[in-house]
């Protein structure tokens, strides 16, 4: 049985009442949804927060997953992408009225190729960020990518080929 | 089926590979609110008085001031 199957039974166990089935759930696709949005924010405590926003929402919401309307990956991608855009803009708000309030910059880590990574993908665009790393960290397919970020499968394409030529210009050198 | 983006990249893929990421533990609820205040107390933030700090005007600033002061006092009083 795929992994995928196995996420939709336990899905359809939650939906019909099964309420430990949500914490089977949680420890299957935590960890990919914490690294998506640790990659995209490099922010720990927000990352978090988001996570556990998004199980919320699945519990007031559980009656609206539909498999055929898409995987429960998916689904909670799509859910978590959407309450961390809102997080972001709120911050956004809030930082533009206090300055002070700005958090200190994440602390560079140990190896000097990890920083340049994680610098290279926060330098992207949040668009093309959000791109590349459903694609290359979570095997989203571009069609699942499009249906998530409610935009043409063509504008996933072309957002993927930009970040993938910024990257290679910005790492170019010594690195590629 | 989408061609992989990633088929003749590999020193790219090597690159992005190396971006390992360490997951805290944490539960399914969200901590009361209380707790998230104090969290949100604990943050580290900028020093908003850094960019003041850490120029030559600042030093010749702090230098003069006191004298300045002083002086203010002085006539003031």
């Amino acid at each position: 049985m795929s992994l995928r199957q196995t996420e939709e039974i336990e899905m359809a166990a939650y939906q019909a009442g099964d309420a430990e089935a949500l914490g089977r759930i949680y420890e299957q696709l935590k960890q990919p949804l914490y690294l998506f949005i640790y990659r995209y924010t490099r922010d720990e405590q927000l990352s978090i927060d988001v996570v556990q926003d998004t199980f919320i929402k699945v519990q007031q919401y559980k009656q609206s997953f539909t498999p055929e309307k898409g995987t429960l990956k998916n689904f909670l991608f799509q859910t978590a992408y959407r309450i961390m855009i809102d997080k972001l803009n709120r911050r956004k708000k809030w930082y533009r009225l206090m300055p002070f309030l700005k958090p200190e910059d994440p602390q560079p880590t140990n190896t000097e190729d990890k920083l340049t990574v994680q610098q290279a993908l926060s330098s992207l665009p949040e668009k093309q960020r959000a791109v590349i790393l459903l694609t290359y960290y979570h095997d989203l397919s571009q069609t699942e990518i499009a249906q998530m970020l409610e935009i043409p499968v063509g504008t996933v394409k072309s957002r993927l080929h930009h970040a993938i030529s910024s990257l290679k210009n910005m790492l170019g050198g010594d690195y590629l | 089926m989408n061609q992989d983006p990633f088929k003749y990249e590999e020193q790219l893929k090597h690159f992005l590979d190396s971006y390992h990421v360490e997951m805290p533990e944490f539960p399914v609820e969200k901590p009361g609110r209380w707790q998230r205040l104090i969290q949100w107390l604990a943050t580290p933030v900028k020093n908003p008085l850094d960019p003041l700090v850490e120029t030559v005007r600042s030093y010749s600033l702090a230098g003069t001031l006191p004298i300045v002061l002083g002086l203010v006092i002085a006539v003031i009083t």
